[in-house]
């Protein structure tokens, strides 16, 4: 089962999520630098299945998932 | 021009649904199943390791582990499997309006208008079994036809993951040479009826005169020769379009035999009350109630009576229902699943005939409705009659709340 994340999103006025920062397990905050694509799919690593977010963190590329209403991160 | 339906099938679907939860699990035998302290301990899906212990949908949890100890059981999370069917038919619904569900896991579709986008059906169908892979990571079968029960037999040919197709020039060659028993309606009854007058293919059914096979099986036996020779020619039916309700029921089975009226009084109130509430919500009423019974040793028996008035009240159903029950059974062996299920249906439009002779009981009627209004508001179990207290672990569950899925009929799409 996925280990979710707590993460600090933008909800824009047209309904769309946009994620802005990651709170990693330590409690740590991590800026997500820019999305780069947002599409629904299925996490291949973590398992389940939502919107994923390609987003570059620190000049790591890193997959965000929102699996109804819950984030977890997939590596590349 | 030919019609182009695609039947499209989930493989393994409520297991697929878990192990995508639950990687690790991907190479080792799985099965979901009901809960076994309530009873409910059948294997309801199983993934294709299990598939080679020969574990079986219906199989009892014992028996399924007798087969495979190593078995990794899941308990089935309805609500989980009903949005991913939800998400599934969204997709669906990009290539076509014409959906027409069969079950959880399977819908048929005619995309003969979306065709000119692609080169060909077969393109189209690619497309959709790789968007359910990549945006839901679930495998689907997909049968390609002229005509639905060809589409049906197509995706249950097909391996996993796979698509096949069935052109009209196809018959002879990809139809006729398989058994009778793998089209739509020949169950195993019917198989061992047409065994009888040698009739083992499909072909062999089409090629039988229909007059005798109609003769011999009935409205059935027509039915299934239009089957065998791809003259069936039913409608995709569209997404939005309702169907006709014929009736209500709910059954259960209970968390422990049951051995006396007392008893069954407290497993038949819920089922009672949801039924009615279910009527109410649907503006009908009924005039026709039928119960059945399930004993220990799975033996079954059903008994119904039309009934001079119409109703949508819980008590009077309740009071038909028992009267009913006390008809059939004298518990000479306990009672292990209880149902009932209310037909003849009119829709009252909010208007309603009142009876010429006995009077109508208004005050329970308003009664039902607001404890309806309550449980819609607060909950089911906030309020309830007295008598399903009395054993708690019988009465307490909620018929229409965990009741979701109808069960489909193919004839529900409009074909006969």
């Amino acid at each position: 089962m996925n280990e979710f994340i707590d993460v600090i999103c933008f909800n824009s006025k047209d309904g769309d999520i946009y994620p802005l920062y990651i709170i990693w397990e330590n409690g740590i905050k991590y800026q997500i630098d820019k999305i780069l694509q947002k599409c629904p799919a299925a996490s291949l690593k973590h398992g389940g299945s939502g919107m994923r977010y390609t987003c570059l963190i620190q000049n790591q590329m890193r997959y965000l998932f929102n699996d109804n209403n819950r984030w977890f991160i997939d590596k590349i | 021009m030919e019609r182009v339906i695609l039947h499209c099938d989930l493989n393994s679907f409520y297991c697929s649904v878990e192990i995508l939860y639950d990687l690790k699990l991907k190479n080792q035998p799985v099965a979901v199943c009901g809960d076994v302290e309530k009873r409910h301990g059948i294997i309801l899906a199983k993934n294709d390791v299990a598939k080679k212990f020969n574990i079986k949908t219906t199989d009892t949890v014992y028996e399924a582990l007798n087969k495979c100890p190593n078995l990794i059981l899941k308990q089935s999370n309805l609500k989980l499997y009903l949005t991913y069917s939800k998400k599934v038919k969204a997709i669906y619904q990009d290539y076509s309006d014409k959906i027409e569900s069969f079950g959880i896991d399977e819908a048929w579709l005619d995309v003969s208008d979306c065709l000119s986008n692609y080169n060909n059906a077969f393109e189209l169908a690619y497309e959709i079994k790789e968007r359910i892979k990549f945006e839901l990571g679930l495998t689907i079968s997909i049968g390609i036809s002229y005509n639905k029960i060809f589409a049906k037999l197509g995706s249950d040919i097909a391996n996993k993951n796979e698509i096949y197709t069935i052109n009209q020039s196809d018959l002879k060659t990809k139809v006729f040479p398989l058994p009778v028993g793998s089209l739509l309606y020949v169950g195993k009854s019917t198989e061992k009826k047409l065994d009888l007058f040698n009739i083992r293919t499909i072909g062999d059914l089409a090629t039988t005169n229909r007059e005798f096979i109609n003769k011999h099986l009935g409205k059935n036996g027509d039915l299934i020769w239009i089957f065998a020779n791809g003259l069936e020619s039913s409608s995709v039916k569209k997404s939005d379009e309702t169907t006709i309700i014929k009736s209500v029921g709910n059954s259960t089975t209970a968390t422990i035999d049951i051995t006396n009226f007392e008893d069954l009084k407290i497993i038949l109130m819920p089922l009672c009350e949801s039924v009615a509430s279910r009527l109410k919500d649907i503006d009908c009423m009924a005039n026709c109630i039928t119960i059945s019974l399930k004993n220990s040793n799975f033996e079954s028996l059903s008994k119904q009576i039309t009934l001079d008035y119409s109703t949508d009240i819980s008590k009077d159903i309740f009071k038909v229902a028992l009267q009913l029950c006390r008809q059939s059974t004298n518990f000479s062996s306990s009672i292990r699943a209880v149902g009932v299920k209310c037909s003849k249906l009119i829709n009252t439009n909010n208007y309603q005939q009142t009876c010429l002779f006995s009077e109508y009981n208004d005050k329970d009627k308003k009664l039902d409705v607001a404890i309806d209004q309550i449980r819609r508001r607060f909950g089911h179990y906030k309020i309830g009659l007295a008598i399903t207290s009395v054993n708690s672990e019988l009465g307490h569950f909620s018929p229409k709340d965990d009741h979701t899925i109808y069960p489909t009929s193919y004839f529900i799409g409009g074909s006969k």
